[in-house]
């Protein structure tokens, strides 16, 4: 009986996902491309024989071909092999930047919003002090001062953008904590942790989960950016950002085009997907939209 | 045992004893006088009505008998509310820490409140079996099944039709009577010794509102548990309370018995107040209505706080009124009925 309690209240939830993005074309666009960008990224690596870090200096600069779909780069790697692979890192980077950030900015904003006072005030000053320093900026200092790999990576991409979780967090909790279920959570007994993750959180959870979304794409560029910098992840491990920046010759460009297209197209191709599939989101959780 | 020096005065029947409870609300830099010191009792197994025109405090006094009051920006001026708690203790509830581990224990266990809007009361995001359940998971420890069990029990208890299947529903399927019944579940899930309910029935139509009166008769008996019951509508709390409370302003005007206010009420707003029922066979073209308006709460009132809108008002009005025991506890706060004026004021 307990889990078919369970089931069921699962089921209502995945069906009325499903049927806001079915009445959605936008989101249904972005997300059939975003799990083909998944699929491709998990199982693309075994589909060729080869590595991403096998050099061939015989087959340096091939066009697409039968062996190499994406052709080869100056060291004779495989596009394909490579660019695929890279989706994986990017997205990686893009989805755990983006859960690190959010959890820092819904536990703070969630203090600062149920407790009010001069936390709150102490919060909102250390997001105004935050918001003076662009996030780019800072991870740019800070990687080229640690020169790290992935994994700092996303703790900085992570730390540094909680603003705006906290500012939506912070807002959702100062208006649902004067709700009468809140209230009526106090009266039978329920302690001040218990109503804030577990009464307020998920009635706050909505507008977060639509800028969750869209802060992967934010993330995602930001990583192709750095890279693109030198500044992200490191050759030999691919990423479309440091991709891009190895094609960046002109007459790579002019001539090889196999090199820059594959990853700028996946790069752009990603966002817009996440973009088109976080607006469906939003007018799923917002009752006023028409949809 | 520093509670033990309130044991020596207390009586077995009560439960609860408010002393002299003050309640201030700060706005835009006016101190706003909500209670204005009043004080009361409530009995093991009676229950007490607190009826009152809209802004009289009813709610505010409920509020800070749970200790509820510090995040809506009111204060307790001064004052105390003794509670005894089951094992025999008798707390002052404002003095605990409105956080604390203490009053969580108090509140849902030994008190327990019902809402006006059962609608926005319940979490939408939860089933409604789910939010009973937390009552037990505060209070008990009891397993996961026997839970089950007996949230269905309550919800049946409560009269909500088909309880096995409502469980799983969530607040926004539910009908407004229906949450009420839900909400009421919830409230007596530990069995409470009282139930405060905040104009539960204001939200309802009159026929729910008939049906949720029996129940709560029928929970009073069958639990052995006091009732505060807040209204502003006289008609509904003569069917339910046996004493009663009429507040004005934040003070207590008069106090009794159901029977003896309705048959003999003894201050002039009371009086006033039972005038404008409307009575079914009694023709009538106007309804009687009490003259002038509420003053407003920033206003300094030295005397009687009913004095602007009275028709008894006298000189010696402008002055504190004094609180007067007529037999059978019956207690009015009006100056009618002292000695001094009694002898030469008519």
């Amino acid at each position: 009986m307990e889990s078919s309690q369970k089931e069921k209240s699962q089921k209502k939830f995945v069906s009325r996902f499903w049927q806001t993005i079915e009445k959605h074309t936008l989101a249904k666009i972005g997300l059939l491309i975003l799990v083909l960008i998944l699929f491709i990224s998990l199982i693309g690596p075994n589909l060729t024989p080869y590595t991403i870090d096998e050099i061939n200096l015989r087959a340096s600069y091939q066009s697409p071909s039968q062996e190499h779909w994406l052709g080869t780069d100056r060291l004779g790697r495989d596009v394909f092999t490579r660019v695929s692979y890279a989706g994986r890192i990017s997205l990686l980077v893009g989805v755990s930047g983006t859960f690190l950030s959010i959890f820092v900015g819904v536990f703070f904003g969630a203090i600062a919003g149920f407790f009010g006072g001069k936390i709150d005030s102490v919060l909102l000053k250390m997001q105004e002090i935050q918001m003076c320093f662009p996030p780019i900026i800072l991870v740019i200092a800070l990687m080229s001062f640690v020169r790290g790999g992935i994994f700092e990576l996303i703790i900085f991409l992570g730390l540094f953008n909680w603003v705006g979780a906290f500012r939506l967090a912070r807002g959702e909790f100062v208006s649902i904590r004067e709700e009468e279920y809140v209230e009526s959570a106090r009266i039978i007994g329920a302690s001040n942790l218990s109503i804030m993750f577990k009464h307020i959180l998920p009635n706050a959870l909505p507008p977060l989960v639509v800028s969750a979304t869209l802060q992967v794409a934010l993330l995602i560029l930001a990583e192709a950016g750095l890279s693109f910098l030198g500044l992200g992840v490191r050759p030999p491990i691919p990423s479309w950002g440091n991709m891009l920046s190895s094609a960046r010759q002109l007459e790579v460009l002019r001539t090889r085009y196999w090199l820059w297209i594959p990853p700028g197209a996946l790069i752009s191709l990603t966002v817009i997907a996440i973009n088109f599939l976080g607006d469906g989101l939003r007018d799923a959780v917002d009752p006023y939209s028409g949809i | 045992m520093p509670q033990n020096d309130y044991n020596s005065s207390w009586p077995d029947n009560l439960i609860m004893k408010v002393n002299d409870l003050e309640v201030n609300f700060r706005q835009a830099g006016k101190i706003i006088k909500a209670v204005r010191g009043i004080s009361f009792r409530v009995k093991k197994n009676l229950s007490l009505g607190i009826v009152g025109e809209s802004g009289s405090g009813k709610t505010v006094t409920v509020r800070s008998l749970m200790n509820l009051l510090p995040g809506r920006g009111g204060k307790v001026e001064k004052g105390e509310v003794l509670f005894k708690l089951s094992d025999g203790e008798i707390v002052d509830i404002l003095k605990l820490d409105p956080k604390g581990k203490k009053i969580q224990n108090i509140r849902g266990n030994e008190i327990s409140m019902v809402f006006q809007q059962p609608m926005s009361s319940l979490n939408p995001v939860y089933d409604i079996g789910m939010q009973i359940g937390e009552v037990f998971k505060f209070h008990s420890k009891k397993k996961k099944a026997e839970i089950n069990r007996e949230i269905i029990e309550l919800l049946n208890s409560v009269n909500l039709p088909k309880p096995e299947e409502r469980v799983h529903d969530y607040p926004f399927q539910l009908s407004g009577g229906m949450n009420q019944r839900a909400m009421i579940a919830m409230a007596l899930g530990a069995n409470p010794q009282l139930l405060i309910c905040d104009e539960p029935t204001t939200a309802l139509d009159v026929t729910v509102q008939d049906k949720i009166l029996f129940l709560l008769e029928r929970i009073k008996e069958k639990h052995e548990s006091s009732i505060l019951y807040i209204s502003h509508d006289l008609a509904v709390v003569s069917e339910l309370v046996d004493e009663i409370i009429v507040m004005y302003l934040g003070e207590i005007m008069e106090y009794g018995n159901v029977e003896v206010i309705f048959d003999n009420p003894l201050h002039p707003y009371t009086e006033l107040l039972l005038k404008s029922i409307p009575e079914l066979g009694r023709k009538q073209d106007k309804l009687e209505i009490i003259e002038g308006e509420i003053p407003s709460e920033d206003e300094v009132i030295p005397g009687c706080v009913f004095e602007s809108r009275c028709p008894k008002a006298m000189q010696i009005c402008k002055q504190p009124p004094p609180s007067i025991e007529k037999e059978n506890g019956h207690k009015v706060t009006c100056w009618l009925y002292s000695q001094e004026v009694g002898n030469n004021g008519k």
